[in-house]
């Protein structure tokens, strides 16, 4: 085949927040005008000793570095730290304010100064994305992040999935209020913003149509769980990553759309240590 | 030969029997020290840097360190640290002088409110003037730094009404009160945040009659919360990083500084029960050490030091040697990070769950 017609690939990786990619992929088919988007689950240990996801981290960045410089490299990794941190009511109750924000601290709750959060974020983040910083210098494609999707806002419905967890801590201590788990998901977003603007990569923002109108995720786009969005959700990714790639077309600055700047023999040299 | 009064003086009070003959290691300058410390006794700790090593040292030794504001518990431990918390029992930072200390008891309870505001530096990002360094990054608005700090006193006033032991460091004399209402700073403005103004601000030097009336008070005050209250007080060893004092050279400044405080600290042991004197000071700057204890700027402690005073501070108050007293100290924090971890497993079944649920469908 000409190289002139060679399909442009889009591999994304990611944790759970994935799923819903996966989902949408699978009815639609990879392959659509000329890009082919695959998406690949981070494998890693379960908690039932087995695995959860399909690629491992090593897996992919072979993938990966077969790339050219048409092609994507979308990371969604650790899309639910803020949920882990924040999902779950604690005993003693807090909050924290964001920067610009003009509201106050709940009544009755312990304040943590934001700058504390953002170093606990900063630090957990920075570490776990790190493989991005790799796809970032190690391939010839552009490289992007997805930033995960917005927490749901009824905790009636975090609360109606059937799966396992309710059965645990979720369910004796109860989820935390709406507006706090929100903040936890713009702390995120803050904080992934200081990271790939450190490795120039762009963060990609959520897409608009999935956000309600008090910024949560929209039941619509919601899987039926505590966290996560669904198939729907994943056609707006899809959506989203078309545009990026068309987007990069015709593009010439490697900063704008995250792809690696040419190195020196020496860099090279450094990047192989 | 006649009898006279130091024929039936114990080797203690000999400088070549205790301090010129012995190891190094096993000169003990303690002389009374009447503390009775368990491990019940909730102990708070106050003061300069010196005190932070008090703090770690009980800790480690399994006695209750008492941290009245330990910063919440859904963020991990390393982190709060960092940040200030558990340095000593509130988040107050150094409390370098008397003045400062008393005037900490005054604006807990309310009778003292400074009218000096916030710090705002040039990035936009707010300081709290009595803590200015407290918060790495510092506050990110002034209603989130007059949050923080109604809640640190808050903490500040539990602590007072409920420790034990009160142990204070007492580190400087030198400081910069505000012209408006004598309102004393940490450091001084424009040092780490906010803007010097002479109009605004100026150098106090506290004499050895100005830390005894003010430890007085600030000990009449402790006592009417806490009636039970002892209070432990050390001098710190830590020279002087700079004087103020005019026409002052800061090593004879660190000498007048440090003089005033060790006369202050034995005036107040003498004048109030319950309040003991613990010579940290002479263990590491006696010359029986030849300046072993000092790092190589010459101010820092080095660990052996600590080490040295908390050991015979242990074997004076408790009566036991640190190193048989080591404990796991991090007891307290198994149920913090339990939350986390419980949390934390919950979004992750989550995730397994999913796989589950699309095995059944496939």
């Amino acid at each position: 085949m000409s190289l002139f017609f060679r399909k442009r690939r889009v591999l994304v990786f990611g944790d759970s927040h994935v799923e819903a990619l996966q989902q949408a992929l699978q009815e639609r088919g990879a392959t659509r005008r000329g890009i082919t988007i695959e998406a690949f689950y981070r494998k890693v240990p379960a908690m039932n000793g087995g695995f959860r996801g399909d690629t491992t981290l090593d897996e992919f960045k072979e993938r990966a570095q077969e790339l050219g410089p048409k092609d994507m490299v979308v990371s969604m990794l650790m899309g639910n730290f803020h949920h882990m941190v924040g999902m779950v009511q604690h005993p003693e109750p807090y909050d924290f304010l964001l920067p610009g924000d003009d509201t106050s601290p709940e009544d009755g709750t312990t304040l943590i100064p934001y700058k504390v959060l953002e170093d606990f974020f900063l630090r957990r983040l920075s570490k776990e994305n790190e493989p991005v910083r790799f796809f970032r210098r190690r391939t010839d494609a552009c490289v992007c992040h997805l930033m995960a999707p917005p927490p749901k806002e009824s905790t009636k419905y975090i609360l109606q999935g059937p799966q396992v967890f309710l059965r645990m801590h979720i369910k004796e201590r109860g989820v935390s209020p709406a507006p706090l788990r929100q903040k936890f998901w713009r702390l995120q977003k803050r904080v992934m913003e200081q990271i790939f603007a450190d490795y120039e990569v762009p963060l990609i923002p959520v897409p608009k149509e999935c956000l309600s109108e008090r910024g949560f995720l929209r039941e619509e786009y919601s899987a039926p769980d505590a966290t996560h969005a669904n198939k729907e959700y994943g056609k707006l990714l899809i959506k989203q990553i078309e545009k990026l790639v068309r987007a990069q077309t015709g593009k010439k600055t490697s900063k704008a759309m995250g792809r690696r700047k040419k190195l020196t023999p020496k860099q090279k040299g450094t990047e192989a240590a | 030969m006649t009898d006279h009064p130091y024929k039936s003086l114990p080797d203690k009070a000999f400088w070549r029997r205790s301090v010129a003959a012995p190891h190094m290691a096993d000169v003990d300058p303690v002389g009374v020290f009447e503390l009775q410390l368990t491990r019940e006794k909730k102990v708070a700790t106050a003061g300069s840097c010196f005190a932070q090593h008090i703090a770690r040292h009980l800790k480690s030794s399994g006695f209750q360190y008492y941290v009245a504001e330990p910063g919440h518990a859904i963020v991990p431990e390393q982190i709060r640290t960092e940040h200030g918390y558990g340095l000593f029992s509130a988040r107050y930072g150094n409390i370098y002088t008397a003045r400062q200390l008393l005037q900490l008891i005054d604006r807990a309870y309310g009778r003292f409110m400074p009218e000096e505001g916030a710090w705002v530096d040039a990035d936009g990002s707010v300081r709290d003037p009595f803590r200015p360094t407290v918060q790495p990054g510092n506050f990110i608005s002034v209603a989130e730094m007059e949050g923080d700090r109604a809640q640190h006193l808050a903490a500040v006033r539990e602590m007072f009404e409920t420790l034990d032991v009160f142990v204070f460091t007492l580190g400087l004399t030198e400081c910069w009160r505000s012209r408006a209402d004598g309102a004393v700073f940490p450091l001084c403005p424009g040092v780490s945040g906010g803007e010097f103004d002479a109009d605004k601000y100026e150098f106090y030097n506290q004499t050895a009659d100005d830390v005894t009336a003010d430890m007085s008070a600030f000990i009449e005050k402790l006592r009417a919360v806490n009636p039970a209250a002892e209070v432990v007080l050390t001098v710190s060893p830590v020279p002087l990083m700079a004087t103020a004092e005019p026409g002052a050279q800061v090593l004879s400044a660190t000498t007048y500084s440090k003089a005033v405080l060790r006369v202050a600290a034995e005036t107040l042991r003498q004048r109030h029960t319950g309040v003991h004197y613990f010579p940290s000071f002479e263990v590491i700057t006696g010359a029986y050490n030849r300046g072993q204890y000092y790092a190589d700027d010459l101010r820092n402690v080095v660990e052996d030091g600590v080490e040295h005073v908390m050991r015979l501070f242990l074997r004076h108050a408790a009566g036991e040697d640190a190193a048989s007293a080591e404990v796991d100290a991090k007891a307290d924090d198994t149920s913090e990070d339990d939350f986390l971890a419980k949390s934390a497993a919950l979004v992750e079944a989550e995730c397994d769950e999913i796989l589950l649920d699309q095995s059944a469908e496939s």
